[in-house]
Parts: structure tokens; sequence; C-alpha cells
């Protein structure tokens, strides 16, 4: 190593160091790492996390969570809906995922595996399959557009805890939530 | 006794390999190889580059073809290619920094930006900061990829105070959220 690049590494180091104090007490900016386990269940993952920040993340966060707004929080959650097909569907039914302006289905899909299996860690139940781009084709015309979304969740919520066992914290919209 | 015999072993080979292949199979090889190519442009690696994003400046916004990397305080700033309001770096803040005294709201609503430096595009955050009162300087009104007010996540007249202790809306910053 010349000294050059002996500079250069240490620069580097330096600047990674300030950087790391100076987003002390900022929201956290940096998308989560894919696991190699779930990377399978996208045809194109890195697409689907660019995809999530510019039609998502802005409210829900890149991480997935952005307590404490008034927002249904994903992070290490979100995969409890995957518990029966009708809260499967609920997932792909919501407005602005059915509504989404991503008009690829095969893209969309992508985008929610990335939502359920990325930022949901492990919250899916065991065995749980990815969404297809068929699917997503079929249950995005069926687009929740009247009625109370916070019930359905609420409900399908109940459902989660009832049969797939999920934490009863899933009724709130994040830990601590007062709604 | 036989001894070795090149020529009757040449030979025998030659017959066995003229026996067992046919001079026009040659000409139905070629015709496929013919028809076969113009389908291969089809293949996806052939369509994934063709569908890259057109960035040649022709295609860059106004705003895009005059945006500078240097100086975060002038609303040229590439990043700042659809902010609105006053820019953090003149209030006591900087790009991802709020001022002191002023709380980073948790949303906001994400933009995309051309960087002259690469001429690449990246998804920036326009974080508002809040609770003290409008900073008032260095104003600005990017409007790149912003759309009416009835699309709230792609409207930037939005003030994102949301999840913060107050909406008083005081300047926004504008985060590097990853690449488009």
């Amino acid at each position: 190593m010349n000294s050059r690049a002996r500079l250069a590494a240490a620069a580097a180091l330096l600047g990674l160091l300030s950087f790391g104090t100076l987003r002390a007490g900022e929201p956290d900016n940096h998308s989560p790492e894919i696991p190699a386990a779930v990377r399978g269940m996208m045809a194109d993952p890195e697409l689907a996390q660019s995809d999530f920040v510019e039609q998502c993340a802005g409210c829900h966060g890149v991480r997935g969570s952005t307590v404490p707004a008034h927002l249904p929080e994903i992070k290490d959650r979100v995969g409890w809906f995957m518990c029966t097909p009708e809260s499967r569907a609920y997932l792909l039914r919501l407005p602005n995922v059915a509504h989404s302006r991503l008009t690829d289905n095969a893209q969309l899909a992508d985008l929610m595996n990335y939502v359920v299996f990325v930022l949901g860690g492990k919250s899916a139940p065991a065995g749980t399959k990815p969404f297809t781009a068929e699917e997503v084709a079929h249950e995005r015309q069926f687009a929740l557009t009247s009625g109370s979304l916070q019930a359905e969740r609420l409900r399908l919520a109940n459902e989660a805890i009832r049969k797939c066992r999920a934490p009863a914290s899933l009724r709130l919209q994040y830990l601590g939530s007062p709604q | 006794m036989k001894t070795f015999n090149p020529d009757a072993m040449g030979e025998k080979l030659l017959r066995r390999f003229a026996g067992g292949t046919s001079r026009r199979g040659i000409l139905s090889r070629l015709g496929l190889a013919l028809v076969a190519a113009p389908a291969f442009p089809l293949l996806p690696v052939s369509r994934a580059s063709a569908a890259k994003p057109d960035r040649s400046p022709e295609a860059k916004t106004t705003f895009a073809r005059n945006a500078q990397s240097t100086d975060d305080t002038k609303c040229t700033y590439w990043r700042y290619c659809a902010i609105d309001g006053s820019l953090c770096s003149c209030c006591g803040g900087g790009l991802n920094r709020c001022p002191p005294g002023a709380e980073h709201s948790p949303v906001s609503w994400v933009g995309t930006c051309i960087n002259p430096d690469d001429g690449r595009a990246y998804l920036i955050a326009y974080r508002d900061c809040c609770g003290k009162a409008y900073c008032n300087k260095c104003d600005c009104d990017g409007t790149d990829r912003e759309t009416q007010l009835y699309v709230p996540q792609l409207n930037n007249d939005v003030i994102w105070c949301f999840g913060t202790t107050s909406m008083e809306y005081h300047c926004s910053t504008a985060v590097l959220v990853g690449t488009a």
C-alpha cells in the first residue's frame, strides 16, 4: 500500500466516523440490507428497494417505521397480515398499493415482497408464499375504495392474532400508539 | 499379418463420417440461424438495457440542466429540484440537519433529482424541520416531478410536520435516501 492509498483509506475512515456522529438524532436514512435468504422472492431486489423508497418511504420510512407519525408501522409486523388469504389480499387492495403508479404487476409484486419479507423481518408466518404478478393483477381490481381502512385493518389484525398467534399489539398502529 | 495401413484407416473414417452426415444439413442449419438471429434482441438482457431512462441533456428538466453541486445554500443546488420552502442550510442547519431547536419530521415526500457530477438520478427525501417560526431565508421552489395536491404524497406544498410535537414549519432539508 503506497502512502497515497493509505491517506485515502484514513480519510474514508475519518469521514465514516464523523458521518456516524453527525447522524445521531436524525431519522435513519439508510435502507436495510436485503437478507440473502429472501433475495430469491424478488426478480430484482434492488429495483424493489428503490421503488419502495420512491413510492412509499416518504410516509412509511426507509426502514418501515416513522413512529410517532400516525401510520401503521411496517417494520417487523406487516408479515402477520400474510396470515389468511383475506388479509393477504388486503395488503394488495390498499388504495395506495392497488392504485400505485407502478403499472407493471410483476414489479409491484416485487415491491410488496420487499415490504413483507425484508421490512417485515420474521413476522410472516413460516412457509408464506411470496406475492406473484398474477395475484397482484387480480387483487388490484378490488381496491378498497369505500369503508373505513382502520376498521378493516383492526378486523384483520384480530384475525391474525386469533389464527396465527400474532402479538396483541398488532391492533395498534405501532407499539405504544394511542389508537 | 495385417500391417499398419493409414490409407485404409483414413478411408474408413471418411466413409463413416460421410454416411452419418448430410450435405444438405448445413443448408438447413444456416437457414435456421438466419431466421433465429432477429429474435435475440427480444431477450430480457437487451430489453433491460433499452429500458434505461433517458438522462441526456435534452431529456433533463430546466432545473437539472442548470443544477450545480458546490453550493447548498443556493436554490440551484441539485438536491433541491423539488424543494418548497426555506433551505435549512441558510437557517443554521444543513442538507441533512435541522437548525438547533427545530425537530425533524419523521415523514416527508420523496423526489427524484439528477446529480450533475455523475448524471445519475437519486431519491431525495424533503424532510421538514418543525417547531420553530418560519425561517424565511433562501426561499426556493423546485417542482420536478411534483404533482397536484390531490396526490399529496407527490406534492411539495404540503407541510410535512407530522409525528412532531409541533406542526409549525421552520425549514426543509434534502436528505439522500437512495438511487433511482
